[in-house]
């Protein structure tokens, strides 16, 4: 019989997926919206909202019932589950929300089904956690993790591209549009991947002094 | 006892200033070249992305609680390189940023000197290729303009260059003599064939570049100029055009042969070239920009490692084979 998961156990995995395993900082997916779209806070607000809640409903649901579909069949299960709750995400988002989100995330919601986001995530749920209560801390540390990333990297670009943050101007009058290439994603999500690595190994140095002072 | 050299020289005893020195030394004469049609801006384009790199390269070195690497002379040579890519015409400032891209982002990120996957000043001229396009691909006339003015060169009279002719559908009216002359629009470094050809000599006789890297690259070049003409110039003329126009030489001698992001085996360097050649050409037939041999640099520059790697195991298997079939 398994083991009910501690509180203990469901943080350090939720924290586990949140930094220290970042689905874009460390494992290098999810990089697609995030270049192309994520120039603007709101839309990277957006889109992390939409990813949520479809992540995190996907990754509970299949540690439930993924089980019962074989081997093969799993992938094309996946991406029309997900495309499902992607289709609801952004039907919320064009009635409710913004109009102006909707047009500018458009052509990426219907992309993000076969996001290698949601299928690396799904399989791992598969192959390596199966309690859905285990799942669900993962997906929501992956969630909230994607959502870190594609806000800061939106808020920056943001900032150099028209000087303002969720549209505050911030008095900055130089301004730098060619920051809306790709390719500047993906020089800062370099650099923001590089100081992921030195904050860990300054809280790992911190983790190891405390041990010190503790013997 | 084993003697381990500065990187990126696993066998040179040498200062690597003695490798960067001679760079510095060839784009001396360069650009005083473009000085001589274009007034003294060229030379401050040269100097500010120069200072820029160095400037960069100290902070980064500070930043990592390095000592600073400027006496080697790479960042030196890094930002003179990408100030003699640019247009006479260019903002003083855009060498300077294209400078800090290359260190900041291309070099000190991978650990500095001897440790980047990609050649810095290609990297930094394709930086402000994209960024700053509609300033980099312009020219002056060198016949009509009697030195350019320092700060603002907005009034100043552009022409089209031959690179901008043969892109458009055009027939470029130059002969050998003002080819080679430099009489052209066109980049700081293009201006001085000779001076270029120069230089290839002169860092072989250093043996701070690679003959093979060079001739196999230009071989290329002109094949495909001879084979595929941009225009129904004849082939002399094409090739002629090819190989004198553009960023084409420049960067065979000064980036495709970096001892850093070339290959280090001779057949791999040879396949390295062609390899160069050929993205070269493509980029001049179907690329977006007018001067894109940078962007070829990089793209090869990936594949150096795999290129040492499989062409050093396919001569060992052929020597082994000859060996079985000679027994």
């Amino acid at each position: 019989m398994k083991q009910r998961p501690t509180v203990r156990s469901l943080l350090t995995v939720l924290w586990d997926a949140f930094l220290p395993r970042n689905v874009v900082l460390v494992q290098a997916m999810g990089l697609c919206p995030i270049l192309a779209i994520g120039y603007d806070l709101k839309y990277g607000v957006a889109l992390a909202v939409c990813t949520a809640l479809v992540l995190v409903p996907a990754n509970v649901l299949l540690s439930l019932f993924g089980e019962k579909f074989p081997l093969w069949l799993r992938p094309p299960v996946y991406a029309v589950f997900t495309s499902v709750l992607l289709l609801g995400a952004a039907f919320v988002l064009h009635q409710y929300i913004s109009l102006d989100i909707y047009a500018a995330l458009y052509l990426f919601l219907p992309l993000m089904a076969v996001n290698s986001l949601f299928t690396m995530r799904t399989v791992s749920v598969q192959t390596e956690r199966v309690q859905p209560l285990l799942s669900l801390a993962d997906s929501l540390g992956a969630a909230l993790g994607f959502a870190l990333v594609l806000c800061v990297a939106s808020a920056l670009r943001e900032i150099a591209i028209f000087g303002t943050v969720w549209d505050v101007p911030l008095g900055i009058t130089t301004h730098f549009p060619e920051a809306q290439h790709p390719f500047i994603g993906y020089v800062l999500l370099g650099f923001m991947a590089a100081a992921l690595q030195w904050i860990q190994q300054g809280l790992r140095r911190l983790s190891g002094r405390k041990g010190e002072t503790e013997l | 006892m084993l003697r381990a050299s500065v990187a990126p020289h696993l066998r040179e005893p040498r200062h690597p200033f003695y490798q960067t020195g001679g760079v510095l030394l060839c784009l001396l004469p360069l650009t005083g070249f473009s000085c001589m049609y274009y007034g003294i801006r060229p030379l401050l384009l040269v100097l500010f992305g120069l200072l820029g790199a160095m400037f960069t390269e100290l902070l980064c070195c500070m930043a990592a609680h390095r000592r600073p690497t400027l006496s080697d002379g790479t960042a030196a040579v890094t930002g003179a390189l990408i100030g003699a890519m640019m247009s006479p015409l260019t903002p003083l400032w855009v060498p300077v940023i294209g400078a800090m891209f290359a260190i900041g982002v291309t070099k000190m990120p991978f650990g500095g000197i001897g440790r980047n996957i990609f050649n810095p000043a290609a990297a930094g001229m394709a930086f402000c290729a994209i960024c700053f396009a509609t300033r980099l691909f312009e020219y002056p006339d060198p016949s009509q303009s009697e030195g350019l003015p320092l700060w603002d060169t907005t009034g100043v009279i552009t022409a089209v260059s031959p690179m901008q002719q043969l892109a458009g559908g055009g027939v470029p009216k130059l002969d050998l003599v003002t080819l080679l002359s430099g009489d052209f629009p066109g980049p700081i470094g293009s201006a001085g064939i000779l001076i270029l050809v120069a230089s290839a000599l002169f860092l072989f006789v250093r043996r701070s570049s690679s003959p093979y890297i060079l001739v196999s690259y230009l071989v290329t070049c002109a094949v495909i100029a001879a084979l595929f003409p941009r225009m129904d110039i004849g082939i002399g003329m094409s090739v002629q055009l090819e190989l004198c126009t553009g960023l084409l030489l420049f960067c065979g001698v000064f980036l495709l042969s970096d001892p850093v992001t070339a290959p280090r085996f001779w057949l791999a360097r040879i396949v390295y070239g062609v390899m160069a050649g050929i993205l070269v050409m493509v980029l001049r037939h179907y690329g977006r920009f007018v001067c894109s041999e940078f962007f070829a640099v990089l793209l090869v520059n990936s594949f150096s490692a795999v290129l040492d790697r499989t062409c050093w195991s396919l001569l060992r298997r052929f020597r082994h084979w000859k060996e079985v079939v000679r027994v």
